[in-house]
């Protein structure tokens, strides 16, 4: 009974560790990490020395899958260039099973033992250290516990009934395979499989050759796992986590067939080289485990470009994704800070034809067949992602008349996101209002409030395009304070019809959006004059 | 197609389109403005009283013809919109722009003022 529980106490030690190693790092590494990309990106070496690095930080591919999937999908880095990263996290993830294949008692408990002085000195309340020493502390667990799950299970191997199962394991290499492939699916990571694989090993539970067949089938269960989580993905996103499958498979495919002909023809192969770099079982079954990875890994990069055309077959970007994406600014334009200001200003310019087409959604003469809500979240994508772009060449320039254009171009960016988000607030709040009469007053205005936004969101479109000087200062014109006018047509709605309190809301939310929409459009103009004027 | 008829009252051309101004009708409204205006008209009213309809279409191409006019060294300005139309041209901000005369008559002569 002792020896279950101290397996048990032993494995909950183990999960601990892992979570509290995984959700540290991943606070520690929020912002560097996020720059650690889109510095990685440039290059595919880089991005994929990066992929390995965060892969054995975080020991787990899904981490590193999932938040490049949360990147791109944000706008902040293109699919291909995560691509490496993603597929060469895995090799990373190898660290932890070499790791728990060595002897490392003494040294465990000597970092417990830091570990606890320094919470007891309460270094944990410095954010500073927070989340490194709960890392460590959860290195500190994981490893207590295959410690404990090693001692624990030290008697197993003599049970008449464990040898009877182990026995009959290993006679069915398939049964062996479809444990590493379900346990993994369970545990959501291979290398945690595969570490108690190894710790099983260790103790000569597990044969050798049973042990190599459950972490090939723990690759498998990972990428069948990867492909579970993604089934609510669509478009890009699927894309990179069908690309992690696809790292899982190959590797599966080449490794299996090899350590197959091994087995069965006695052949030198997979298990043969890994002995000739070592005696010790475990460390044996370590090596295979990295040698599964690396050989995913170079054989995906060297396939990678048909893999990704078969992936974007498979899965092409939603129309999101597609309206999602900047037109002009890309990070090489970085370089020449001069003209990545340019492209911003016509990207800025590019996102004032989605408007018009918003406000389509609430008017009888509409024409745009896409959703206001599609258009609006896409628009706004683009100016987030403007946003970065020039923050980026902040970052990279220290030129006082660049910084001075950016921070004037982030003045723009700030009130086009804004009024990007005034207008689909508008077209939310017509159409949460439901139908109402169009013959009434009220009816009259909501329709005289839709086309004269259509009309001078059109005529934004227009100036912005061609910034014609003629055409600016008509804006100006069209985009005057309306504070007035809007009271006065309010007033005029509640003087002539008794509106009820749903209506009445909508009323003032229609005008005073009305409103603000057009001061917006007001100040965005002003400094589009301003800027063409010095020019 | 729209119904559009004109009047050369002295050196103003009157534009008057009938119904309704919307995007199936905008284009034709615009095409036959265009020729007219082409033909050296300086001042140009486009008498709304027979609009009972306009939408952004309609709008943009009463820009689109003022622009003309503008261009050519003229002036536009608007006359006769009917209750039904009127409220689109005060929010719009048209009336204020080019302004709105209860009149073909009061339109020419702001123009010639």
């Amino acid at each position: 009974m002792e020896m279950f529980v101290d397996i048990f106490g032993g494995l909950g030690l183990f999960f601990v560790g892992v979570k509290l190693i995984g959700n540290n790092l991943k606070q520690l590494t929020g912002s560097w990490f996020r720059r650690l990309i889109e510095a990685a990106t440039r290059n595919t070496t880089v991005s994929a020395l990066v992929g390995i690095l965060s892969g054995a930080l975080t020991q787990s591919s899904n981490a590193i899958t999932f938040i490049s999937i949360g990147m791109v999908t944000a706008g902040l880095v293109e699919v291909e260039r995560v691509v490496p990263m993603v597929i060469w996290a895995n090799v990373g993830t190898s660290a932890l099973v070499l790791l728990s294949a060595v002897d490392v008692k003494l040294a465990v408990l000597f970092l417990l033992g830091a570990t606890g002085i320094a919470y007891y000195f309460d270094i944990d309340k410095a954010p500073r250290f927070r989340h490194l020493l709960g890392a460590v502390l959860g290195l500190g667990l994981l490893f207590l516990g295959l410690e404990l799950i090693k001692s624990g299970a030290m008697p197993l191997k003599t049970m008449a009934s464990v040898r009877e199962f182990l026995s009959f394991a290993a006679s069915s290499y398939v049964l062996a395979f479809l444990i590493g492939v379900v346990l993994t699916i369970v545990a959501q990571s291979s290398a945690t499989v595969s570490i108690i694989a190894v710790t099983m090993a260790n103790v000569g539970l597990l044969t050798i050759d049973q042990t190599i067949v459950v972490v090939v089938g723990a690759s498998l269960g990972s990428g069948i796992s990867i492909a579970l989580l993604s089934t609510n993905l669509r478009g890009i996103g699927r894309q990179i986590a069908w690309m992690q499958v696809a790292v899982k498979l190959v590797g599966v495919v080449v490794i299996l067939p090899i350590f197959a002909v091994e087995l069965s023809l006695h052949l030198p192969g997979i298990k043969a080289f890994v002995f000739m770099l070592t005696a010790n079982h475990a460390t044996a079954v370590a090596l295979v485990y990295l040698l599964l990875q690396i050989v995913s890994a170079v054989l995906t990069t060297m396939f990678r470009d048909r893999i990704m055309h078969a992936i974007r077959r498979l899965s092409p970007p939603t129309v999101e994704e597609a309206l999602s994406k900047p037109r002009y600014i890309y990070a090489e334009a970085l370089d020449e800070p001069r003209a990545a200001l340019d492209l911003v200003e016509r990207e800025q310019a590019r996102l004032f034809e989605f408007l018009p087409d918003i406000v389509d959604a609430v008017r009888l003469d509409g024409v745009s067949k896409l959703g206001p809500d599609l258009l609006s979240q896409s628009a706004a994508s683009v100016a987030r992602q403007c946003g970065e772009f020039l923050t980026n060449i902040l970052d990279n320039n220290s030129a006082r008349d660049v910084l001075l254009d950016v921070v004037e171009m982030q003045k723009r960016n700030e009130i086009l996101l804004s009024l990007i988000l005034a207008v689909a607030d508008y077209v939310r709040t017509i159409k949460a209002a439901g139908t109402i009469a169009a013959e009434s007053k009220f009816g009259r205005l909501l329709f005289a409030l839709g086309e004269s936004m259509h009309t001078i969101l059109s005529i934004a479109n227009d100036a912005f395009q061609n910034r014609d000087r003629d055409d600016l200062a008509l804006l100006r014109d069209f985009t005057s304070d309306r504070s007035t006018q809007m009271e006065r047509v309010r007033r005029q709605v509640m003087d002539v019809e008794d509106i009820g309190p749903a209506e009445h809301d909508t009323l003032y939310a229609s005008t005073t959006l009305f409103e603000r929409t057009l001061w917006l459009l007001q100040r965005y103009t002003t400094l589009v004059e301003t800027a063409t004027q010095q020019e | 197609m729209i119904e559009l008829t004109h009047e050369v009252r002295g050196d103003a051309l009157i534009l008057r389109p009938k119904k309704r101004i919307d995007s199936s009708t905008a284009k034709s409204f615009e095409e036959q403005a265009n020729v007219l205006v082409d033909a050296g008209a300086k001042k140009v009213v486009i008498d709304f009283s027979e609009v009972d309809y306009i939408s952004s279409a309609g709008l943009r191409v009463v820009l689109t013809t003022a622009k003309r006019v503008k261009a050519a060294g003229g002036a536009l300005t608007l006359s006769g919109v009917t209750s039904n139309v009127k409220e689109v041209f005060d929010v719009s901000g048209f009336a204020s722009i080019f302004g709105m005369h209860d009149s073909v008559e009061q339109a020419i002569s702001s123009l010639n003022g």
